[in-house]
């Protein structure tokens, strides 16, 4: 089998989690990333492929594309047969925050060891005989109850709707498979040529559809990740006082020097029963200092991953400033705090109102953290950028998105290549068989198609991982 | 009824012992009996008009999408359609050029008398192979108890006994048919042909389900009354590959002589024809009961189902060089005789057109056929295979494709070998067959190229490399012909090897040629496979800049750019293939009991029960089978497998 990989542990905060990977020549895709430091035979300079089964090493995880060290990891190895799947395996045991996991699932997969469809490794552990009737029964049980609660989540109302909508473009993209069908089974009642680009435009139609759709799950994400809100502002505007208050302690170093917090500072909390994550940065400005400089740049780019920016202006900003910042954000998620209330308005804040509005900021406030004047504000703006960005209706559903979202995102390179094909003439023959595998990855959320799928269908009702 | 009972029966006579008896000479029946006497098993084909043997009664032509690649795979195992329908052929074109390698499908018209006298001398001339006219009235098996059966011989109208260790049913059309053109039903097999009667009784009483299914024929009429001036002309292409392996070695083409069919559309008259003379369709009356094809419905069909269109399309066909018959593609009727003429000459051309023989609907019996395994024996009496109409299937290509795999299987039932199975991913005769024993049909099943699953794979231009090897497994190809097949894919193997070491430059031929195509030039040294790869560079193309390439015939150098340019998707789908082999690996042992296996749900385990499927990919394509339901049995499996021999409680 081509090698695959997903984490093992649960999504979520701890303090270590484990990566698998199980497929032939997985120790040699993977040991491109890995700089072995020492291993449990006293080795120093092995290669990971070199390591036998249930040889463990000391490692650090790189980037291969440029070196940089990711986290380091202690990674197992496991020899066909004698392992979980009965592949050949690699555990790797690495730091628990989410970017070292998503760093270290990147690589993998960059080095073509493919994300794992949900249940892959029970699938097959299964395939390969790697259990025995107890186990299988125990695989049973969870198969049953699994789907029981996907039937659950189908019954959902979000559920429902986002069916309805991926449905309703199967129906199109049939539409235009048939389409093709007809030119190839009955030739001899060549339509006409304008088949062609209704074929297009019905392809075309498809894949946005399903684009949004993607981007919708994006934000369904909220549902099991934090919501990430990205504190914003010119130095010494109040971020890290914003900040500590939040927080309930000293997090970030306060001083009256503009420019103090260099590095992007983060922690987490719940506001208003939201689990959040409060990313403050370094200020704003134009810097002469390197370091700041990159601070800066750092900023700006944790602002715009964020899912809300908390943007602090303070009584003494400028409005250029304001106007340069904002436009390089998502104005939607952009609330205002006019900062530092208890030092008086910024004159210009109702240009800066008006300017913003029409940039599409919604949220204003005049704060002061000192006098807690309007901070309960903060947390409406978070419930709201939170019911905004499709976090309602918390349930399983979320687990099995960014398996659909994948789907999606497959689906769409496919009708991508069909369009291709259909420009460059290549022949309706490969085209249609595009169109198929596209459906078939929708079909798997729809559950529509029976594919030769099939046997990943079943397993699709196991998390990722197990 | 067993052989003995049946020598009781007054003036019953002992008439012959036979490894196989086919019975019916059709397209299915015809392949089947060679294939028999070619491994080397005493053969009898019985037939009920030996005029007929082969006859084309519907459109007289062979091949078409789909179809076209199933003749070449008959020819890759060893067939003989392909041969004889090259030898008979008189226009022949590539359809689908344009749309891809994959569904590049031959489709040839046939001179219809011709076919049927060659095919009768080929089969008369082929060793171990006795051809009888007689009418087949009963199968005679012993009865194994369980309300199962073993073949043992059939029995003629005359009261002929034969003997036969495995007898290959073919009836097509003819069993208990009845034609029907409006109000006048005829007790009759195709073209006026006598029908077989007491067959299909003798079938059911032995418990296999017979089903009734209904199709129809235009009218022909005669040429020297049509007026094709005031029609399409449609020419047969010269540059056509043959249909069999064996014509292409000898470097034998299609004829540069051909004839064209001709093409015209149906007036508003036309219509309002068939509209004012509905009440008198034995379609609509309820008069037909049987089940009828939907992509070939009768004209009356079209009008009535696809009223925003106001007019359709009709070919006209020669029936062969020496004679002036023509046939009327997509006018097929069982409107009544005096209404065809009206609708006759109310298409553009055909206003004195003469008719030779009337159009008509006929019913006829089947078998079901998912009381089949998939190497078309039947579950219920051992020994006896079915292929072709019976089967359900239409066409004389598909039942040309299930009649040499039930020959092949009926000759390894005598042998005491284990079947040939194609299946899915290795050509359209398995896709089929698949259908057929698994999902069963309710209309007659034609094969279309979109059923395949693999259908970049199973292309017309690499049949046999799929199936040659398998027909010589078999016994059906000669060593001569598999060390020319061998040659050949050694030639393929070899220039594609070197299409990806033969470099070159941008030099001004080169980029002539890719700006023919719109294709930027390279920067640097670029491969000949390379080239081929971009859209609209083509392997002749790049003539100027191989200066060295090999002299090679077209059906090589077609396959390897082939290969080239879809290499990608190739690759794909052998992945998919993969896939799909490791299900129809995990093997259902046939005396799993369903019933006792709980985690099934009901409608699985009555559906499993029935159709014990061989393997977990069959089973998995049973309607009513759920993936749920093929976890559990994954799962009953792998307990199997530990040897834990545990039921499934």
């Amino acid at each position: 089998m081509e090698p695959f990989c997903a984490l093992s542990t649960p999504a979520g905060v701890s303090g270590i989690a484990v990566i698998r990977a199980s497929g032939e020549g997985v120790s040699l895709k993977a040991g491109k990333a890995v700089k072995i430091l020492r291993t449990t035979g006293e080795r120093t300079d092995a290669a990971l492929s070199s390591l036998g089964g249930y040889e463990s090493c000391y490692a650090r995880f790189i980037d291969p594309e440029n070196n940089k060290t990711i986290d380091d990891v202690v990674i197992t190895v496991f020899k066909a047969p004698h392992s979980y799947t009965g592949e050949d395996m690699i555990e790797i045991s690495c730091h628990g925050g989410q970017a070292v996991r998503q760093e270290i699932l990147r690589v993998l997969y960059s080095l073509g060891i493919r994300p794992a469809a949900p249940g892959e490794f029970t699938k097959t552990a299964f395939i390969n005989g790697k259990m025995d009737l107890t186990e299988a029964e125990a695989v049973m049980n969870v198969i049953s109850a699994d789907s029981s609660r996907a039937l659950d989540a189908s019954n959902t109302q979000l559920m429902g709707k986002l069916k309805t909508r991926i449905t309703e473009a199967e129906d199109r993209l049939y539409d235009a498979l048939s389409a093709i069908e007809m030119m190839i089974e009955f030739p001899e009642h060549d339509d006409t040529p304008e088949n062609t680009k209704r074929i297009e435009d019905l392809i075309c139609g498809v894949k946005k559809s399903f684009e949004s759709l993607e981007r919708s799950f994006g934000r369904g994400r909220l549902l099991t990740e934090r919501m990430k809100i990205a504190i914003l502002g010119l130095p010494n505007s109040g971020k890290s006082t914003l900040l500590n208050f939040l927080a309930g302690f000293d997090r970030a170093i306060v001083t009256d020097v503009p420019g103090t917090t260099r590095d992007t500072l983060e922690f987490n909390t719940e506001i208003e029963g939201i689990p959040v994550t409060f990313v403050d940065t370094a200020g704003i400005r134009q810097t002469d200092d390197r370091i700041e400089a990159m601070g800066v740049k750092l900023a700006i780019s944790a602002a715009s991953e964020a899912d809300l920016v908390l943007y602090l202006i303070a009584p003494e900003s400028p409005l250029q400033n304001v106007r340069d910042t904002v436009s390089e954000l998502d104005a939607s998620k952009v609330c205002v705090l006019f900062s530092k209330s208890d030092e008086g308005q910024n004159p210009l804040k109702g240009q800066i109102e008006t300017e913003l509005a029409v940039q599409g900021v919604t949220g204003f406030a005049s704060v002061s953290v000192k006098e807690e004047t309007n901070t309960e504000l903060i947390g409406a703006f978070v419930k709201d950028a939170y019911e905004k960005a499709g976090g309602i209706n918390a349930s399983d559903i979320t687990v099995l998105s960014s398996r659909h979202a994948d789907l999606l995102r497959s689906a769409c390179g496919k009708l991508d290549e069909a369009l291709g094909i259909l420009r460059d003439g290549l022949g309706v023959d490969v085209c249609s068989q595009v169109i198929r595998s596209a459906l078939d990855d929708s079909g798997q959320i729809t559950g529509r198609v029976v594919s030769d799928e099939l046997v990943e269908n079943i397993f699709s009702r196991f998390c990722i991982g197990k | 009824m067993d052989i003995n009972e049946a020598l009781k029966i007054e003036h019953s006579f002992e008439a012959g012992d036979y490894d196989v008896a086919v019975v019916g000479a059709g397209h299915a029946g015809c392949e089947a009996a060679h294939a028999c006497a070619v491994m080397g098993l005493k053969t009898v084909l019985f037939t009920l008009h030996l005029d007929s043997l082969a006859n084309l009664p519907c459109n007289p032509s062979i091949g078409g999408t789909a179809k076209g690649q199933i003749v070449r795979e008959v020819d890759a195992l060893g067939g003989v359609m392909g041969k004889v329908a090259d030898e008979c052929l008189i226009q022949m074109r590539m359809l689908n050029r344009t749309k891809g390698p994959a569904v590049h499908s031959p489709r040839a018209q046939m001179d219809r008398s011709k076919y049927s006298v060659a095919m009768k001398k080929l089969l008369e001339d082929t060793d171990n192979l006795d051809i009888r006219q007689a009418h087949v009235t009963s199968l005679l098996a012993s009865d194994e108890g369980d309300g199962k059966y073993k073949v043992t011989g059939v029995m003629t109208e005359s009261k002929a006994v034969y003997r036969a260790k495995a007898v290959v049913i073919c009836s097509g059309t003819y069993m208990e048919s009845r034609t029907i053109r409006g109000e006048v039903i005829i007790e009759s097999g195709p073209d006026g042909l006598p029908r077989s009667v007491g067959l299909s009784k003798s079938l059911s009483e032995l418990g296999i389900p017979v089903l009734r299914f209904k199709t129809g024929t235009p009218v022909r009429v005669n040429a020297n009354t049509i007026d094709f001036s005031q029609m399409q002309v449609q020419e047969g292409e010269t540059d056509c590959p043959p249909f069999s392996f064996d014509n292409e070695m000898k470097g034998k083409g299609v004829p540069s002589e051909q004839t064209p069919c001709y093409s015209v559309w149906t007036s508003p008259e036309t219509r309002e024809v068939i509209f004012d003379n509905m009440d008198r369709s034995p379609l609509y009356s309820g008069v037909i009961k049987g089940t009828g094809p939907r992509y070939c419905p009768s004209i009356e069909d079209k009008f009535v189902k696809f009223q925003d269109k106001t007019r359709h399309q009709i070919f006209i066909e020669p029936m062969g060089s020496n004679t002036r018959e023509m046939y009327l593609q997509g006018f097929s009727t069982s409107l009544p005789e005096d209404v065809q003429v009206q609708m006759v000459h109310s298409l553009p051309g055909l206003e004195n057109a003469v008719i030779q023989r009337s159009a008509y609907a006929i019913e006829y019996d089947l078998i079901e056929p998912t009381t089949l395994k998939s190497s078309l024996e039947s579950k219920i009496v051992a020994g006896l295979f079915t292929a072709g109409q019976i089967n359900g299937s239409s066409g004389y290509e598909e039942a040309a494709g299930q009649g040499i795999v039930a020959g092949i299987n009926a000759g390894r039932f005598v042998q005491g070998k284990d079947a040939i199975i194609i299946d899915r991913s290795q050509g359209y005769i398995g896709v089929l067959v698949d259908d057929l024993v698994t999902k069963g049909t309710n209309e007659p099943y034609r094969m279309m190229t979109s059923r395949a699953e693999y259908r970049l794979f199973l292309r017309y231009d690499n049949a046999d490399k799929r199936l040659t090897p398998i027909g010589y497994e078999a016994g059906l190809i000669s060593d001569e012909r598999y060390e020319a097949f061998k040659r050949k894919y050694e030639a393929v193997a070899s220039e594609y090897e070197r299409l990806t070491k033969t470099f070159t430059g941008p030099v001004p031929e080169l980029v002539q040629i890719l700006e023919s195509v719109d294709q930027v030039p390279p920067s640097s040294g670029v491969s000949m496979a390379d080239l081929i790869r971009r859209p609209g560079v083509t392997y002749d193309m790049l003539a100027p800049v191989d200066k060295d390439r090999p002299q090679l015939t077209s059906d090589i150098t077609r396959e390897v750019e082939t290969d080239i340019k879809y290499e990608g998707y190739l690759k794909l789908e052998e992945e998919k293939i993969n896939k799909f082999t490791k299900l129809e690996k995990k093997v259902l042992p046939s005396d799993i009991d369903y019933s006792k296996i709980t985690g099934l749900r009901l409608e699985a385990r009555q559906k499993l029960d029935k159709m014990k499927p061989v393997s977990l990919g069959q089973a998995s394509r049973i309607s009513g089978v759920s993936p749920a339901d093929i976890t559990v049995l994954l799962v009953y499996l792998e307990s199997l497998k530990g040897g834990a021999g545990v039921s499934g409680n």
